[in-house]
């Protein structure tokens, strides 16, 4: 069978099988060990539990679950709360101060957590609220949050870089340090944009009224939270960068640290710790088994010629590089707005990463370019994960729709901040190269 | 009716208390990983079994949550035409594709059952914590045998299946009746 209708079929059958509803790891999984069975014999499919157990006894990828524990662990801690308190209080003065507080302090939380679901649920319940309390514009209310939250999986500590570190093989050091300046960078554009937009039409997002604000002394109290959130975030990512402890060992410390932090807090409860460890199991093992199932699809598909057979279509093309970099950008984009990021990464990381290389390209830096560009996966619809944590936790008023046009308008500036990284490279690898020479 | 629904019972209790005994594996993943490291960089006296055990108690959570995780439904799906169908559509479309799913999970319990097998029979073995273990070993200086993670892989395929069988009910209910099932 040629490469080409193997290709068509596999393609067709994986995306038929997904706009029908099934789970992505069923879908990868059942269309892979189907075609191993037919263009390779029966016997071959015993391959199966080899590729899987690979991927179960994974060190690296160990530190999935320990990101994704920690995050739900400071999810309860009340951490967020203060955290936001703080930044909100600071920004009173401003317009638009109460949205922009709410990136401020996603931001600061993304760099304790490696996942969105902890800060897109938080914020949603705190600062939602107070936002539509004070007449902002849903759309700036909204968005702030959406475009905040996916935050998190960009700024290091990043489940997703470690995937991608781990599919590509390159060091989970240098792409977390790429990630720093990418993600102050949006996180910027995002409080530029609301800012502007407050002072054009102030009605869009009022300061705070002179008298709810603080006194300079109160403000200084409200700074404590500073003090556990910078030693957590050192014990996660000064030990990373400064290359005393893998990446896993430091999501273990951190897990342990949020448990701590919430100790200290005193909202330390066995219920919260078990509630967390169950969305720890959902999470994770979802997210482990989507690279199951993709890991069969892909593994299959670059043996039988696949990858050789999309790099001569891409490369033999005779097109410029970064042209065939912007179709893969384009690409990317498409399948964010259908598929989670796991997917993904399992399905295309194995197929683009030697194309890169072939072209000249950083591997580096296009890893953080990847993570960029799926910032915007998680605010596109119909498949958006930011979208459906919102929506779970927004109040009755504000309707899928509201949310789905908040997002528009920051997938706007994730799309600015993606052809920035991609026109000055150096925004991705001045940190990698400070750090690791 | 009254059998499956017992069935269902069965298996959606099997599900959740193996679920809440992963809570105690990640627990326990947890403080080995602080534990190590706090011994390596603390006492300058790291253990040989730290990060394995912790990783093979990964390794066993991950298979045997995969039951628990198709119970809530958890398991990602694409939403293009399947979200925004009614709940006796989507029912239908799950049946539809419910054999793959069945495909996929009938293969992965049968050859990870030869897998687990053949680890655990391969020639070879040894002593750990003074037990006799048969088996394959690990390549570490620890030498954990591996046939109890090897099983917990169609251990888990089970429980998937059997959460499988139990939405096929479920669904096949919706599609006849229009009704979910109580």
């Amino acid at each position: 069978m040629s490469i080409e209708l193997i290709t068509i079929l596999m393609f067709g059958s994986l995306f038929l099988l997904l706009a029908l509803g099934l789970p992505v790891a069923f879908a990868c999984g059942t269309v892979g060990v189907v075609f191993t069975a037919f263009l390779q014999g029966p016997a071959a499919v015993n391959i199966v539990p080899t590729r899987i157990f690979g991927l179960m006894v994974n060190y690296l990828l160990a530190a999935i679950p320990l990101f994704i524990f920690m995050a739900c662990i400071l999810e309860r801690s009340g951490l967020i709360g203060d955290i936001y308190e703080m930044v909100y209080q600071w920004l009173a003065w401003l317009k638009g101060g109460v949205a922009t507080a709410t990136i401020g302090a996603c931001t600061m939380m993304a760099a304790m957590c490696g996942v969105i679901g902890a800060s897109e649920v938080t914020m949603g319940v705190i600062a939602l609220p107070q936002m539509l309390k004070r007449k902002y514009d849903k759309s700036i209310a909204c968005g702030s949050i959406l475009a905040g939250g996916t935050l998190g999986i960009l700024i290091p500590p990043s489940v997703m870089l470690i995937v991608y570190g781990m599919v590509d093989n390159s060091s989970i050091g240098r792409l977390y340090a790429g990630a720093i300046l990418p993600g102050l960078m949006l996180a910027t554009i995002y409080a530029i944009y609301i800012t502007i937009r407050a002072y054009i039409n102030p009605v869009l997002g009022p300061p705070i009224p002179k008298e709810e604000r603080l006194s300079t002394s109160r403000k200084i109290k409200l700074l404590y939270p500073i003090i556990p959130s910078g030693i957590l975030i050192f014990l996660v990512l000064g030990t990373i960068y400064t290359g005393v402890a893998a990446p896993t060992e430091a999501a273990g410390v951190g897990a342990a640290g949020a448990i701590l932090i919430t100790f200290m807090q005193g909202k330390l409860r066995w219920n919260g710790i078990a509630q967390a460890c169950e969305s720890t199991l959902k999470s994770s093992a979802m997210v482990l088994w989507t690279m199951f199932g993709a890991n069969i699809f892909v593994a299959l598909y670059v043996m039988v010629g696949g990858s050789a057979f999309v790099t001569d279509i891409l490369v033999g093309s005779g097109l410029n590089r970064w042209v065939i970099l912007w179709i893969m950008q384009g690409m990317l984009i498409f399948l964010g707005a259908f598929i989670d990021w796991v997917g993904i990464i399992m399905l295309t990381v194995p197929i683009f990463g030697p194309i890169i290389r072939q072209l000249g390209f950083d591997p580096v830096w296009f890893g953080v370019l990847f993570a960029v560009n799926l910032q915007m996966s998680f605010l596109t619809p119909p498949f958006g994960y930011a979208l459906f944590y919102l929506k779970g936790v927004a109040p009755p008023e504000v309707s899928t729709t509201d949310i789905w046009k908040a997002a528009a308008p920051f997938i706007g500036l994730q799309f600015v901040g993606l052809a920035l990284c991609m026109m000055f490279p150096e925004i991705i690898l001045v940190f990698p190269r400070l750090l690791y020479g | 009716m009254d059998g499956l629904k017992k069935f269902i019972m069965v298996v959606n209790k099997t599900n959740v208390f193996v679920g809440k005994l992963m809570v105690v594996v990640i627990l326990l993943a947890v403080f080995i990983i602080t534990f190590e490291v706090v011994m390596r960089y603390a006492f300058g006296a790291p253990t040989n079994w730290g990060h394995e055990s912790m990783t093979l108690l990964f390794a066993i959570f991950y298979c045997s949550a995969a039951g628990y995780t198709h119970y809530y439904r958890a398991h990602v799906r694409v939403d293009v035409i399947y979200s925004t169908r009614t709940p006796r559509t989507q029912a239908l479309l799950d049946l539809i594709t419910s054999v793959c799913f069945f495909l996929f999970v009938g293969v992965f319990i049968y050859t990870s059952w030869n897998f687990y097998w053949s680890s655990q029979t391969m020639l070879g073995g040894g002593t750990i914590f003074g037990v006799r273990v048969p088996g394959e070993l690990s390549f570490t200086d620890w030498q954990p045998p591996f046939y109890p993670v090897k099983f917990m892989m169609p251990f888990g395929g089970v429980l998937l299946l059997l959460q499988g069988v139990v939405w096929l009910i479920r669904d096949l209910h919706m599609v006849v009746t229009g009704r979910p099932m109580t």
